[in-house]
């Protein structure tokens, strides 16, 4: 069963950039795909990358020829997003946890939300937002809109805490009055 | 029904929410289900101050699950509805049935 599966994952990887020999069937490079077929792809890319313990792909180990067969293959924003991250964010020693970060949030949001919230909130809340950006929104609509919409979220996340954090503190003025 | 039971509108949406779940679920998923529910975005905030609030109550329970790569390697806190929940949400729904009996929406005019 596993094997099966890698050998997908190879099949995958080796339509993408002639990484096997000719035994298997290549991808018309110029075959254009339609959005949901990139995204499919894109997760297909993604499991191989993670099966195969490849890690992640460093721009500066991708040819132009790959660069222009990946951003065929999978679209612009699906490239970009899932499959090529910075040198700066590779860390050499632990591919596995490099290539598990995927597309990162806004990190002056991201900050924002940090100081927003209080310790116990900040778990779930943050983790919360980043699950849904990496897995729902950015394969659905692209990391230029999952972006926005997690700004969006982190603005009305941390002025809903300022807002309670005031409420809890005229409470707290109230009881200390009236005691 | 004393204020520690007193079930606001939004805890009550949240209830039924994890209701139509049924089974244990985190934030976000509670939230999805909240939004069509209500009809409107409602702030992943607004649904922990919530679910805090009924946790207190003793209406539902949470549980931290393991971290998650996805998650930056932070932990999902995993809610369930208890049996007081499920209590407060049919006594809320006894009240609403008996309020209405008898009263057409039609016939309520300002």
């Amino acid at each position: 069963m596993k094997k099966d599966h890698e050998r997908e994952v190879l099949r995958i990887l080796w339509n993408l950039f002639d990484l096997g020999k000719g035994t298997v069937e290549r991808l018309d490079p110029a075959k254009r795909l339609s959005p949901h077929e990139r995204v499919i792809m894109s997760d297909e890319l993604l499991l191989a990358m993670k099966t195969l313990s490849v890690g992640a792909l460093r721009e500066k180990d991708l040819t132009a020829e790959m660069r222009e067969r990946l951003l065929l293959f999978l679209g612009r924003d699906q490239a970009m997003n899932w499959s090529i991250i910075p040198d700066s964010d590779f860390d050499p020693d632990d591919p596995e946890a490099t290539f598990g970060r995927g597309p990162s949030v806004p990190a002056g949001a991201e900050k924002l939300l940090f100081l927003g919230l209080s310790k116990s909130e900040r778990e779930e809340q943050i983790g919360d937002l980043e699950e849904e950006f990496r897995t729902k929104i950015v394969p659905r609509f692209g990391l230029q809109f999952a972006r926005r919409w997690y700004w969006s979220q982190v603005s009305r996340t941390v002025a809903w805490a300022v807002v309670r954090r005031i409420a809890a503190t005229v409470d707290w003025i109230f009881r200390l009055r009236r005691s | 029904m004393s204020k520690a039971e007193y079930l606001g509108k939004f805890e009550e949406l949240v209830l039924l929410a994890l209701g139509r779940l049924r089974r244990e679920a985190y934030g976000m998923e509670i939230r999805r289900v909240l939004a069509d529910l209500a009809e409107k975005d409602i702030s992943i905030g607004a649904v922990y101050t919530a679910l805090e609030r009924l946790e207190a109550k003793g209406f539902v329970s949470s549980r931290r699950g393991d971290p998650l790569p996805e998650r930056g390697g932070r932990a999902r806190r995993y809610f369930r509805l208890e049996a007081a929940g499920v209590a407060a949400l049919q006594e809320e729904r006894r009240i609403l049935r008996k309020a209405w009996l008898g009263l057409k929406p039609a016939e309520v005019k300002a």
